[in-house]
């Protein structure tokens, strides 16, 4: 019997974390999650991101954050004193159009987060001191050049006094500080905008859960507050200019003729949030169940084959089911056309005349209920269709003719 | 069953559809019916446990401090794939995990095998039972869950250790009374004929005596005499007392290590040995020897936990006409909380055995957990001395056991009245 238990063995591919860093199918989990981040962001300024009065130069709540920057910078400017925002509009994309407005920003987004996602794998000295680096040269462009100026000009002058208030401008030491407070106000209100792809790249590239739940908040938080602030409740009491979503749907001509074309970004949207989440934190579910693995299984190519196996299946079931809940969903909504096309079967009655004709069924209760019937069914056509034992069966066919 | 996740899912589905319909939200109500449609396509893909477990062990029977190499071997015999299914194999809780790991995720494919293998220490001496294997299963997105057991167990027994004490039993007067091997003129295992006998069944093949076969025409084995020095009797307190001191370090440990010790000796050495262990009652095995006995005495020591207060004397009265007559008796006792000690060993010792006591010293174990005062130690130890100088006294050869001195050693020192 003792023959027969044998110990744990050794490949040559292992599930230490530097090689789980360059494991394709981590990397590819992990650029998934990344581009439907960029994707869903982008797709939410195409749809959040515009006001009412298109040209007006008025600001609303919109998610373009060159909005708040070019109204800051029109305050600035009608100053006594002119000033200018210290990041240059190249690089906030302020004066860009369309999808321009957002590629630098978020380009600058992803070198910085690359930094800090190296910076994250070298030693905790290391990262020490580049942290503190950062604080105190963030601190000292602060007030530094305020606090020389006030200390040097107390004591050429040989009086106390206080930097601001002063008759003699060359004594109101303050405004060195505006310059500064310019850029931190300039990099919040970027970091507010762009929220959500900060946290989450920084969450899907140094596998921080928390970080991916602050990006999906966030998201959440902004498409609240659209929904709240355009709702019409509000509207007639607060106008805030903002471009609403249509409350009525057009007939359906994108996706093969299921979807309505103002539909098909909010799906789309909806997808991409889902394949961001379930990658962004699978990757981080699967890298801290091999890190707690003790030294021998990291080794044991038992373990590392079923450890690939799982990434697989989950790397296919991703593209399956995006698919799918895609299909369900466009299906699901256009699901009251084809009750009302069911029911014209029965041409002639006074019962199909009336629902062909019932505006309920076709306007949004209808739509949404009718939808929620078919998802319901979609879920109970598990216990008609065998699905698990069709793949199954296909895959074990597959690798008998591999075999 | 839903997972928590699942469950947020669902109901935040359901609640941004109706407020999405109150606010005439269609993104809400996007969002809703696409998380509704995520939870309807992934309940498609829900795994499965039903898989076919086998575990081997390196050994059934080991010593105290060994270390067990396990092995489990996992196949899907399905169609079906298990998707995420994580193995747990239940471990006594007494049982370290030296290398490897008794946990796996794993994601079996329609016929697919995968095995867990992972080593044990095993601390503690005792029965124990490995398994069963706890089962999770779940889909990839972790929405849908279901817990399961395979019962599938593996028994086996860890015997306390076995020192090597042969030196010690040379050297110190001990063995002095056993002046060598002696024929019993009784029957039993052994090479010398001792007498015919009608056949029984059960009685093995190789003893049928064919020549008496072939002219009786009856079945006659021969009996041989039985070849032992003398019976060997080791009586263990396994007394709920017994247990003062750490898990490791205690009087009945250190006990049984000391009787496993000892019935090793004498059953190398082809004497027959009878153990009496007594804690809330009594259990006895006759005397015997043998590999078969030797199995018995360490299986029946592996099991020996503290429990009771049985008095020595009711022991001894018990076994008065089960003890050989003028057969050696080994106690193995902290010699605590029990007035019929002395009154006992008076009388095994007056009716001509050799009585020799292994006491461990139960004042130095709970030292070892607990701190005691000096003076109250000191007064402590002169009570126990007393007692077994008292016992001494009777003829009988006491051993005081401490803590940190070896079996071997502790058997030099016996103290004679």
């Amino acid at each position: 019997m003792a023959d027969d238990v044998a110990i744990q063995g050794e490949g040559l591919e292992t599930l230490h974390l530097k090689v789980l860093r360059r494991k394709w199918q981590i990397l590819a989990l992990q650029i998934t999650a990344t581009i439907s981040l960029f994707s869903m962001y982008i797709m939410m300024t195409r749809t959040y991101g515009s006001c009412d009065i298109i040209g007006s130069g008025s600001w609303c709540p919109a998610l373009d954050h060159t909005l708040t920057l070019s109204s800051l910078q029109q305050f600035l400017v009608l100053q006594p004193d002119p000033l200018s925002l210290p990041i240059p509009n190249w690089m906030t994309g302020v004066g860009n159009s369309g999808d321009g407005r957002y590629w630098m920003p978020l380009f600058v987004i992803s070198i910085l987060v690359a930094g800090w996602t190296i910076l994250g794998l070298q030693t905790a000295k290391l990262r020490r001191r580049v942290n503190m680096g950062i604080l105190g040269f963030a601190l000292l462009y602060l007030a530094g050049l305020f606090l020389i100026t006030w200390l040097i000009g107390m004591i050429f002058n040989f009086e106390l006094y206080l930097p601001f208030g002063q008759i003699d401008p060359n004594k109101n030491h303050v405004e060195y500080l505006v310059g500064p407070l310019l850029l931190y106000i300039q990099i919040f209100i970027l970091v507010f905008y762009f929220l959500p792809v900060i946290s989450g790249l920084l969450g899907i590239w140094g596998m921080s859960k928390s970080k991916i739940s602050w990006a999906i908040g966030s998201t959440i938080i902004y498409l609240g507050l659209h929904a709240l602030l355009s709702y019409e409740g509000v509207r007639s009491t607060i106008e805030v200019n903002l471009n609403a979503l249509p409350v009525q749907i057009g007939d359906a001509t994108t996706w093969g003729g299921l979807l309505a074309p103002e539909i098909a970004p909010l799906l789309i949207i909806s997808l991409l949030l889902m394949v961001f989440l379930e990658s962004g934190f699978a990757t981080i579910r699967y890298v801290e169940y091999a890190f707690k693995l003790p030294e021998s299984c990291k080794k044991d190519p038992e373990y590392v084959s079923q450890f690939d196996n799982i990434l697989n299946v989950h790397l296919q079931q991703t593209v399956g089911v995006t698919f799918f809940v895609g299909l369900v969903t466009a299906l699901a909504l256009k699901f009251d056309d084809l009750i009302v096309d069911l029911v014209s079967i029965f041409e002639g009655s006074q019962w199909s005349e009336q629902v062909k004709e019932s505006l309920e069924l076709q306007l949004t209760y209808g739509t949404v209920i009718s939808a929620m019937i078919f998802v319901i069914f979609i879920a109970g056509l598990r216990y008609i269709i065998p699905w698990p034992r069709i793949s199954g069966l296909i895959e074990k066919g597959i690798r008998q003719i591999r075999d | 069953m839903w997972t928590r996740k699942a469950s947020i899912l669902g109901a935040g589905g359901v609640s941004l559809v109706l407020v999405g319909m109150m606010m005439s939200n269609f993104q809400m109500m996007v969002f809703g019916v696409a998380f509704v449609a995520f939870l309807a396509v992934n309940s498609w893909i829900t795994g499965h446990g039903d898989i076919q477990v086998v575990r081997t062990l390196s050994a059934d029977n080991l010593y105290k401090g060994d270390d067990l190499y396990v092995e489990l071997e996992i196949t899907n015999p399905s169609w079906r794939r298990t998707q995420q299914l994580e193995i747990y194999d239940n471990v006594p809780h007494e049982m370290k995990l030296r290398s490897g790991l008794n946990y796996m995720r794993v994601n079996l494919g329609p016929g697919e095998t995968t095995r867990v293998r992972y080593v044990l220490r095993c601390p503690l001496r005792g029965h124990y039972s490995i398994g069963p294997i706890s089962i999770r299963y779940r889909d990839s997105f972790n929405l849908f869950s279901q817990e399961m057991y395979v019962d599938h167990r593996s028994d086996l027994i860890v015997f306390p250790q076995v020192r090597e004490i042969e030196e010690a039993m040379v050297r110190s007067r001990t063995p002095k009374m056993y002046t060598g091997a002696t024929t019993l003129r009784t029957p039993g295992p052994g090479t010398e004929f001792f007498s015919l006998r009608e056949y029984v069944p059960g009685d093995p093949f190789k003893i049928i005596n064919w020549k008496a076969f072939a002219r009786t025409g009856q079945l006659i084995v021969n009996e041989k005499c039985r070849d032992a020095v003398t019976d060997v009797f080791i009586l263990v307190d396994s007394r709920d007392i017994s247990r003062i001191g750490t898990v490791l370090k205690n009087p009945l440990e250190v006990g049984t290590v000391a009787a496993a010790s000892l019935a090793s000796y004498f059953i190398k050495r082809r004497d027959s040995v009878a153990l009496a262990v007594y804690d809330e009652r009594l259990s006895f095995l006759p005397p015997d020897t043998g590999d078969k006995q030797y199995f018995k005495i360490l299986s029946s020591l592996a099991g020996v936990a503290p429990k009771g207060a049985m008095p020595l004397q009711a022991v001894t009265n018990a076994l008065s006409s089960r003890f050989s007559r003028g057969s050696p008796v080994f106690i193995i006792s902290a010699l605590e909380g029990d007035g019929t000690t002395i009154p006992a060993i008076r009388d095994l010792a007056g009716r001509g055995h050799e009585v020799i006591i292994l006491s461990p010293s139960s004042v130095d174990f709970e030292r070892l957990v607990s701190r005691i005062p000096r003076t109250s130690y000191e007064v402590l130890k002169l009570e126990r001395q007393n007692r077994l100088t008292a016992l001494a006294g009777f003829g009988a050869r006491v051993i005081d056991w401490m803590p940190d001195v070896e079996l071997s050693q502790a058997l030099l020192q016996v103290k004679m009245g």
